[in-house]
């Protein structure tokens, strides 16, 4: 659900189809894996291309038309009047030099915008991942050890419930209720260290993934406490916030780090919900507004940061699964 | 002699019995599946409104009002006797553009997995069974599938189609479903062709091969029915997903063009008049909420009853 569209996240290389890679090191595997992600962007980037220059209308749309002269020398600016292959072409080749181009409508370079949005989708989206793990680990861990008790119960309910309410229905509900019924928090805006203006859009995208992760470390963690190594930590008479903590969270949290990099890719790249919703200035407003503006160098740049935010999180969490599960070997 | 009679016959009666309980994964799957209470309860409110839905868009006696005629004497109403939820802005009926809206996710859900089934059945079928270039080639195409950031191409997909007038595909209803069905193939066409490796390599499938049955009767008849199960679940998980992703579309304004309400849609427009009225709002969002919350209640009482080693 958190994905949202698509299963947890597999690695692409190690599987029944490749056996080519047998006998290669864990490096070997991670280099190859870094530099997958250059086709990766590259397909992505074509594909949003051609794409999004198959959207009907064009940047320089005005409801009263442009004088031919101004239009002319603003689509001879932008490339625009050359063939469409050759715009390709252009763009590829400052893509590779770094360049993401500018914003056709604003005309600031889009490095730019993107830097300006991410300052305020990376705060909204780290405080929501925090508490999302903080909050969703908690409950499942309480969950499990009261297994069939209220907590249990109230922990089952949240993550059902939650897992099932898109994010800005619970925004709606959480605005109906919060703010216009109680007037605890404002129906609008971010401000870093304002509660405010913090506490609603957080909740708002961070309870589907605590859900997910409080569903997921319930599960395992019942899996982990009926181990026999638990009951012999319990039978030598360890007290038992070491058996929990130690024994049981510390091996349970497997499952839970193959999703922590799709749970963090979706918190930064699926907020533009919950940044439309309380109108905050992230990157996701900026996409979106791209899209009806039809500013190609724009949703270029921000298809492509996304894109990238959601391939390095597939990869960090290869490389903290390889780390903290010593079975797992990339041969 | 009359002892080993009735020995003889108190066998067949065991045999009797235990013909009876001989059932198939399906029905032994539906007896599970109707001891889940939540499961249950999720289907027949699916049933239920699944029924109002199709007597509402079809019969103006449920509908009550025009979903598009505004009547400008009752705006921003609460619910009443006369407008079950209300009105909006524009003094449109609420009860008839929710009827209109929820009819809209439940065809765009239902729609995206039947294209998504498709689409997934031929690639994971392809990929396993077609040799080792083919599934590389579609592999990697679905690891970059994958890689999209999907929502956002979702939104592309569906700026590119709107306004064309292709036939079937210059329908908005079904560019919605395309567009969605477009990036989310990904699940199902992987889920096929682990499945179809791994059934290749099974004893029973050996077996009619072995005594002679054509290739394509081995793929339809033997291993295809082995994947249903699984294969259905994901399918009933894809539902609210779906739902979802159509919500999401009308809610930033990329959905069905302006007199159809769509729930997202609704739920948009609501929200600008949150402070005035919460009806609104709390209406469409509530049956968005529902319907997500029932399909993955039957989803997940259909893991539980196709694959009880799954808990």
């Amino acid at each position: 659900m958190w994905g949202p569209l698509k299963g947890p996240h597999i690695p692409p290389w190690p599987n029944a189809s490749t056996p080519a890679y047998n006998g290669r090191t864990v490096i070997g595997y991670f280099v190859r894996r870094i530099l997958w992600m250059i086709p990766l962007l590259w397909a992505v980037a074509t594909v949003t291309f051609f794409l999004m220059h198959a959207v009907p209308g064009g940047p320089f749309d005005r409801e009263k038309e442009l004088p031919p002269a101004v239009l002319a020398n603003l689509e001879a600016k932008y490339n625009v009047d050359k063939p469409l292959i050759t715009q390709y072409g252009f763009y590829l080749w400052n893509l590779a030099q770094g360049d993401l181009g500018v914003s056709f409508k604003t005309n600031r370079p889009v490095a730019d915008v993107i830097r300006e949005g991410l300052k305020v989708t990376a705060q909204l989206g780290v405080i929501a991942f925090l508490y999302a793990v903080a909050f969703g680990m908690t409950l499942g861990v309480l969950s499990a050890l009261n297994q069939n008790r209220l907590p249990d119960y109230f922990g089952v309910f949240f993550a059902t419930v939650g897992t099932a309410l898109p994010n800005f229905i619970m925004a709606t509900f959480l605005v109906v209720i919060f703010s216009v019924q109680l007037g605890w928090f404002d129906v609008l805006g971010w401000e870093l260290g304002n509660y405010r203006k913090m506490v609603l859009p957080v909740l708002a995208l961070g309870t589907l993934s605590a859900a997910y992760i409080a569903r997921i470390t319930r599960a395992s963690m019942l899996e982990v406490l009926a181990q026999d190594y638990v009951r012999t930590a319990r039978a030598k008479g360890l007290k038992e916030y070491v058996v929990v903590l130690r024994h049981a969270v510390k091996n349970s949290m497997i499952p839970i780090l193959t999703v922590i990099g799709p749970i963090f890719a979706f918190l930064v790249t699926g907020s533009f919900i919950v940044e439309r919703i309380f109108a905050i200035n992230g990157i996701g407003r900026h996409f979106v507004q791209a899209v009806f503006d039809r500013d190609y160098g724009l949703i270029m740049g921000t298809t492509l940061f996304y894109a990238a935010v959601v391939a390095f999180a597939n990869l960090a969490v290869d490389i903290l699964y390889a780390v903290v599960d010593p079975r797992i070997r990339y041969r | 002699m009359a002892e080993r009679a009735r020995t003889v016959e108190r066998i067949e009666e065991l045999g009797e019995v235990a013909a009876r309980r001989e059932r198939g994964l399906w029905s032994d799957a539906f007896r599970r599946l109707t001891r889940n209470r939540f499961a249950m309860v999720a289907l027949v409110i699916l049933a239920t409104v699944a029924v109002v839905v199709l007597l509402g868009n079809n019969f103006d006696a449920v509908r009550r009002y025009d979903p598009r005629v505004q009547d400008y004497s009752v705006v921003q109403a609460g619910p009443s006797a006369s407008h079950f939820f209300g009105t909006d802005q524009l003094g449109r009926d609420n009860w008839s553009r929710v009827l209109q809206g929820t009819l809209i996710s439940l065809q765009v859900g239902l729609g995206v997995q039947v294209l998504v089934l498709a689409i997934g059945l031929l690639v994971g079928g392809i990929a396993a069974l077609g040799g080792r270039l083919l599934d590389n080639v579609l592999m990697r195409l679905t690891d970059l599938t994958y890689a999209f950031p999907d929502l956002l191409f979702i939104i592309l997909v569906r700026a590119a189609l709107s306004g064309r007038d292709w036939p079937v595909i210059g329908e908005p209803v079904p560019q919605m479903i395309f567009a969605i069905a477009f990036v989310s193939w990904v699940t199902i066409a992987r889920l096929v062709r682990g499945q179809m490796l791994s059934l290749k390599e099974r004893d029973f499938v050996l077996a009619a091969q072995a005594s002679g049955a054509s290739p394509l009767r081995v793929v339809f008849q033997h291993m295809l029915p082995n994947t249903l199960g699984p294969i259905t679940v994901a399918i009933t998980f894809g539902i609210p997903i779906a739902i979802f992703a159509e919500a999401v579309l009308g809610f930033i304004g990329f959905g069905l063009p302006p007199p159809t309400a769509s729930l997202g849609r609704l739920v948009s427009d609501g929200y600008s008049f949150v402070q005035v009225n919460i009806w609104v709002v709390v209406f469409p969002a509530a049956a968005i909420g529902l319907l997500m919350l029932c399909f993955t209640f039957l989803g997940d009482g259909l893991r539980d009853a196709l694959d009880p080693r799954q808990r």
